[in-house]
């Protein structure tokens, strides 16, 4: 990890109907838990020592706890993150499988945002970039918060290396051309 | 900068972070209300556990059969108690009457009498009066 690297987090709310289905589980389990005491399941998990562990499980909470394991999965799973050289993108993070993404700024050529009306309101979104080598968007960050800002940032980040690429390409033509005159 | 800052400190709870932590904590609260738990069991025998009943009270039923038993104190026994006591003759305790605890105690005493509370005050009237009549010189 660099020195200057930016984490750009996944964050919670870009999971808002995950977080809407949990909260709703979550009451449903509470109620039905209650209604149907037969539905609390009991088991020893363990012993140590002479001392049982014994778990007590209501099946109804298994229902919220996979709508918010899901969301968890989703936001957990990826990790963007900017620094010096370019923007580098991770998923599966909490997988067997990762892929690991890196463009530099002097290679990105066009940036896009995506947001929906809850996203907008929500302040979150989908920022996309593309590079010359592919048609297509080559890497995207999904569900980071203020995305136009993050898209700026790396707009100016992006313009002032190819500025500065360009001022030494051209600081090296005239280097050039002046050892060609002295020749 | 040192590891031990507030901004470490804080860290995890900024942001998505703490959201997580918060979302946790819902779930595990939906856990308990929902009837979950984690119950730890000792498999040694457990001890046996009577209700518990207030240091005064004792109950009736073991007090009208065998009052010396609610306590776990021994049985009185009235000839072991004169032994302790130095008694030989134990003939009169063993009626269980007050009685015989009076004879015991009027040996103790002897055969005096006590003086009725009238005739105390008027013997010590009469000797103030004698003092007097002696520093007086009229006897």
């Amino acid at each position: 990890m660099e020195q200057n690297e930016i984490i750009i987090p996944k964050v919670w709310r870009s999971e808002v109907m995950r977080l809407i289905l949990f909260f709703v589980l979550s009451a449903a389990s509470v109620v039905l838990s209650r209604r149907f005491p037969g539905s609390i399941i009991s088991g020893e998990l363990f012993t140590i020592g002479g001392t049982s562990i014994t778990l007590k499980l209501p099946l109804f909470w298994l229902l919220p706890l996979m709508a918010l394991g899901s969301a968890f999965y989703r936001v957990y799973n990826v990790r963007y993150s900017v620094d010096s050289q370019g923007i580098e993108s991770r998923i599966g993070v909490l997988s067997f499988n990762q892929i690991t993404t890196r463009i530099r700024f002097e290679d990105i050529r066009s940036i896009e945002t995506e947001q929906t009306l809850i996203e907008r309101l929500l302040d979150v979104g989908l920022v996309a970039m593309g590079t010359a080598a592919s048609s297509g968007l080559e890497m995207t960050f999904e569900g980071i918060a203020a995305p136009r800002e993050v898209q700026n940032m790396i707009q100016n980040e992006r313009d002032a290396r190819i500025g500065q690429r360009r001022l030494e390409e051209r600081t090296s033509a005239r280097e050039d051309e002046r050892t060609a005159n002295a020749l | 900068m040192s590891l031990i800052s507030f901004k470490n400190l804080a860290g995890p709870l900024q942001g998505w972070r703490f959201a997580t932590i918060i979302l946790v904590a819902v779930l595990f609260a939906v856990f308990r209300y929902s009837g979950g738990a984690i119950q730890t069991t000792s498999r040694g025998g457990e001890l046996p556990v009577e209700p518990y009943a207030p240091p005064d009270t004792v109950p009736k039923a073991s007090l009208s059969a065998a009052p010396h038993k609610a306590h776990g104190a021994p049985a009185f026994d009235p000839r072991a108690e004169i032994g302790r006591l130095g008694r030989k003759d134990a003939a009169g305790l063993n009626d269980g009457t007050r009685n015989a605890g009076g004879d015991l105690l009027h040996e103790l005493i002897g055969d005096q009498k006590p003086l009725p509370p009238k005739q105390k005050e008027e013997e010590k009237s009469a000797s103030k009066l004698e003092d007097i009549e002696k520093s007086l010189g009229l006897r």
